[in-house]
């Protein structure tokens, strides 16, 4: 897959739960504001869809975690 | 003499011989680097009085018959993220700055000094080296030298852009995913990602271990096996003879590359007796990997800084370092599992071949006002996909030699010599064998020739 990071294009991609993933943020200390939240946010849905594309090859090469 | 445009085994070679001195070859390279750096951006820092004072002392010792090291008054520049004693190491990151200065030198800045080489300078990049691009908000944007309306690429822009304008023979940077290949591929330089380990690691401001790799880049091969033997320790073998066995990778490593560099990714192949074409179908799933594991890893590297000083990281870094920081910790299991599927595919494709050739980059530096590249006919952002074909090569761990393609008159365009562990030296003499048949040079910049 290239990556469109910069878009927000694909946000089910999928591999792992972006909302959930943002939720983390507060307890982590991390800052979700008016300048991050939107670029962090596209990293997450690009990684989800890397995260997504790791479990389907795992799985044709049925190596999946159980 | 004009000492800008020698290599640093040339620029050795005349001062162990008398006809330069030290002291010359450190002047003329500062008063190269007063003249372009301006509009190349590739310095940080520029230790003029401390080079001089070096050079001085090397001249001393060449006078008293004195053996001063295989490079010997050649100066050289390092990555923002070597140590060196005295300052402080910024990795790129203005937070670095209130940072106490380093004890020491990084141990690969001590082998080059201990071997006569004599440091003049740091050089820019990526803020914490997570980048392909060198656009650093607290540093500048490193321009490339064949264009400074292109990006120089990442994150050792300023290594590469330094060696190709002429600024210095011989720079040190480092390659985690790619960060070596892909400025050299775009600058037009040869770069040297070794074996992972093969060069001490102890002094630089770390990434992702398990990937960071100190790299190098120079002019010519004969630079890049001078001070890889310096650097790692060991004599590198001279003259093997060519690759008995070479193929071409394809697939992911083709697909949506530039179709010129192409053709001259097959010329130099052809050169070599590459003709068979190699699929890594894993591919895809090892740059996944490489990029789920990176994101896991610096983001936890730099979680705790980023909770008290988020908004003072360069906004590109700091937002995919949060990203990172914010993954589920199941993932990492599973992103290690797909590197080592595709690792152990590449591992067998270099058990039946000696040599692989890929490009480094999909295409010649990209445009910095339009950020994008082309791939199959579509605009992709560049920051992003500048490393797609260097980036999972990375996991496996293996040497990696980028080698600019003889292209007269285009943009430089570099491609990958891929070999096995510890196998550095047939590397160089698969480039060598490049060289000799005008398949791959290094081009001057014009706007190094026209200020010289």
């Amino acid at each position: 897959m290239t990556s469109g990071e910069e878009s927000s294009e694909a946000t089910d991609a999928g591999g792992f739960d972006v909302p959930e993933a943002l939720a983390r943020a507060a307890p982590a200390g991390l800052p979700l504001n008016a300048l991050t939240r939107p670029g962090v946010t596209a990293s997450l849905v690009l990684l989800a869809a890397h995260y997504r594309a790791v479990r389907e090859g795992l799985a044709a090469a049925g190596a999946a975690s159980s | 003499m004009t000492t800008f445009a020698l290599s640093a085994t040339e620029l050795a070679a005349a001062i162990r011989a008398g006809k330069l001195s030290a002291s010359q070859a450190v002047q003329d390279a500062l008063a190269r680097i007063a003249r372009l750096n301006g509009r190349i951006n590739a310095f940080t820092r520029v230790l003029a009085d401390e080079a001089l004072h070096s050079a001085a002392q090397v001249d001393a010792g060449l006078a008293r018959g004195m053996d001063m090291g295989p490079l010997a008054g050649v100066p050289f520049a390092v990555k923002d993220l070597f140590d060196v004693a005295g300052q402080v190491t910024t990795a790129g990151a203005a937070i670095r700055l209130r940072s106490p200065p380093a004890d020491a030198d990084a141990a690969a800045v001590e082998r080059l000094r201990a071997a006569g080489g004599i440091l003049v300078g740091t050089l820019n990049m990526d803020e914490f080296a997570y980048g392909f691009v060198t656009q650093n908000v607290h540093f500048g944007t490193t321009f490339n030298p064949h264009d400074t309306a292109r990006l120089s690429g990442g994150s050792s822009g300023g290594s590469a852009a330094s060696v190709a304008a002429g600024m210095v023979a011989l720079a040190l940077g480092s390659d985690t995913n790619g960060s070596v290949r892909v400025p050299a591929s775009l600058c037009g330089v040869f770069g040297l990602r070794p074996t992972h380990g093969a060069v001490p690691l102890e002094g630089t401001f770390p990434f992702i271990d398990r990937l960071d790799t100190v790299g190098l880049f120079a002019r010519s091969v004969a630079d890049l096996r001078t001070s890889f033997s310096v650097l790692s320790g060991a004599a590198v073998e001279v003259g093997l003879p060519g690759a008995a066995r070479a193929a071409r990778l394809g697939g992911w490593f083709r697909h949506g590359a530039d179709p010129d560099g192409l053709a001259g990714l097959d010329a130099a192949a052809a050169a070599l007796g590459a003709i068979d074409v190699v699929d890594l179908p894993l591919a895809a799933l090892g740059r996944s990997a490489g990029f789920l594991i990176t994101a896991f890893e610096g983001g936890r590297r730099h979680q705790a800084s980023l909770s008290t000083h988020a908004m003072e990281f360069d906004p590109a870094t700091r937002d995919r370092l949060i990203a990172g920081a914010l993954l589920p910790g199941g993932l990492l299991g599973d992103a290690e599992r797909a590197a080592a599927l595709f690792v152990a595919e590449l591992e067998a494709a270099l058990e039946t071949y000696d040599l692989l050739l890929a490009p480094a980059t999909p295409s010649p530096a990209p445009s910095i006002a339009e950020g994008t590249l082309w791939m199959n006919g579509e605009a992709v952002p560049a920051r992003a996909n500048l490393g797609l074909y260097a980036q999972p090569i990375s996991l496996a761990g293996v040497p990696v030699l980028t080698v600019p393609l003889a292209r007269s008159g285009r943009l430089p365009f570099g491609i990958q010599l891929i070999a096995a562990r510890g196998r550095e030296a047939l590397l160089f003499s698969a480039a060598d064998a490049l060289v000799s048949a005008g398949a791959a040079a290094f081009s001057w910049p014009v706007l190094a020739e026209a200020s010289a």
